[in-house]
């Protein structure tokens, strides 16, 4: 299984005249709440966010990472993997074969919190490196990688769960029923997740988008992607500041107001 | 505002707060390279402490790992414990019925049969399988052999056309039946091999 309808669809907006090197400024922010749970188990970083000499020479990485619940050492193995990433941009080969590069720093990253924890701990991981205007990604499990263009919200990645194996498969039957998936006992148990004894699924970008401006990502965790609608996730994405679009989430999670909210966790850029 | 980056990649306005808000006891950078991570209960906006919807492990690496809260410390399996990547022991290929030309694992443990995926090995499409349990095929490391386990339920396993009522011992090349399936059975630890011992032959040589 691979990316390729998203990337197809991605790249068939991308027009000659926008492969012109435009230099963009970005506007990054962060947000994060522990919902309804007794812990925080997300765990977030950004790197180079800030300041624009910074991202101009080194580029910027963005990570959203989800512990996984239910499980020892959530927290533990989320911060593992934030911890791997930051280690691991400084030293990356900025030249060539980032996507490589990020695929393999996740799967060490796997293989150190099966070290750790035994396979009794885990994370999602969605990590985006942007550099020279172009963007790239890595994500393995269930959070999500948005990308708001020309009025229009796409999902970069896939989810890592039953639920997509179930509809992947019904699909290839040629069964079209979007609710394929509804008998299930647990439609969410993550089918690939740092942590396992080796990983079974990565999304990525074979080739890198180029952004533009007035793009806008959004990674987070499924306590934001799984209580908040397409639209709400839209009306977000489309607020001119990160700053308001990150409180407008917020805003969206406490109108839910779910008796079981999960961490949420979002990182938000905006291209300008 | 004054947007910070702090020593751990969180964003935070100075304005509003002495130290990154994000990091769980503020002030302090967090310690990665521990595993003794402070479970600070932050202040919630929400009243119930519910772990229901949390993000669950998958099901089929439940057994196999002893992950997910309710099987932690249980069922790990004796050789998962000695090796990192659970080995096969063996396959079953199905030879006839929807499956044909599909092979499954045994991991070196009791692999458990049926329809749901919350079963090692997962058959499906078939409603005539049950759903959890049909049948089980058991390894056995201390003395390297495989045995057939009947399941609890209405459906019947057959071993080379006979119905299997008791524990049934396993050889290669065995036909198993399984709903509208027949299975051949291939083991790959034998008198020849084990993940214990390795080859026979090489311990000679």
């Amino acid at each position: 299984m691979s990316l390729r309808r998203d990337i197809e669809k991605v790249g068939s907006t991308i027009r000659p005249a926008d492969l012109t090197n435009v230099k963009l400024r970005y506007d990054v922010k962060n947000l994060q709440g522990i919902g309804a749970r007794p812990y925080q188990e997300d765990s977030f970083t950004i790197i180079n966010g800030i300041s624009e000499e910074q991202y101009d020479k080194f580029g910027m990485l963005l990570a959203v990472c989800d512990g996984m619940g239910g499980m020892k050492g959530g927290r533990e193995a989320s911060m593992s993997v934030v911890s791997d990433l930051r280690s691991f941009f400084p030293q990356m080969n900025r030249a060539s074969g980032i996507p490589g590069q990020l695929d393999d720093v996740l799967i060490k990253a796997s293989d150190n919190i099966y070290g750790m924890l035994d396979g009794l701990g885990g994370s999602t991981a969605v990590v985006c490196i942007v550099i020279y205007e172009q963007l790239y990604f890595s994500s393995v499990g269930d959070s999500f990688l948005w990308l708001y263009r020309d009025g229009e919200l796409i999902r970069l990645n896939r989810e890592h769960n039953v639920r997509t194996d179930i509809l992947f498969e019904s699909i290839q039957c040629g069964d079209l029923d979007p609710h394929a998936a509804d008998g299930n006992d647990e439609p969410a148990a993550l089918t690939s997740f740092l942590g396992m004894p080796e990983i079974t699924q990565i999304d990525h970008f074979e080739e890198p988008l180029r952004l533009r401006r007035g793009d806008t990502l959004l990674l987070c965790s499924d306590g934001v992607g799984g209580t908040l609608t397409e639209d709400e996730v839209k009306d977000a994405l489309g607020y001119p500041q990160s700053v308001s679009g990150c409180d407008l989430i917020e805003k969206y999670i406490r109108e839910h107001a779910k008796p079981n909210q999960d961490n949420y966790t979002a990182i938000l850029l905006k291209c300008n | 505002m004054a947007i910070q980056e702090c020593g751990n990649g969180h964003l935070y306005d100075t304005d509003q707060y002495a130290s990154c808000p994000y990091c769980m006891s503020a002030g302090n950078r967090i310690d990665f390279g521990a595993s003794t991570v402070g479970k600070t209960v932050a202040s919630s906006s929400f009243s119930q402490p519910a772990a229901v919807g949390a993000t669950v492990a998958p099901a089929n690496y439940r057994k196999e790992q002893g992950a997910g809260a309710d099987d932690i410390g249980k069922t790990v399996g004796v050789l998962n414990k000695k090796m990192k990547i659970e080995p096969v022991v063996g396959w079953i290929i199905c030879i006839e019925g929807s499956e044909k030309g599909k092979d499954h694992k045994i991991y070196g443990r009791v692999n458990s049969i049926g329809r749901s995926d919350k079963m090692d090995i997962c058959i499906k499409g078939d409603d005539t399988v049950s759903r959890e349990n049909h049948a089980r095929i058991a390894y056995d490391a201390k003395h390297n052999t495989f045995h057939l386990v009947p399941g609890e339920g209405a459906n019947t396993v057959y071993l080379n056309d006979d119905p299997v009522y008791v524990p049934t011992s396993l050889k290669a090349d065995d036909v198993i039946e399984i709903g509208s399936n027949k299975y051949a059975f291939i083991p790959f630890c034998s008198d020849k091999f084990t993940w214990e011992n390795g080859y026979k032959q090489a311990e000679t040589t």
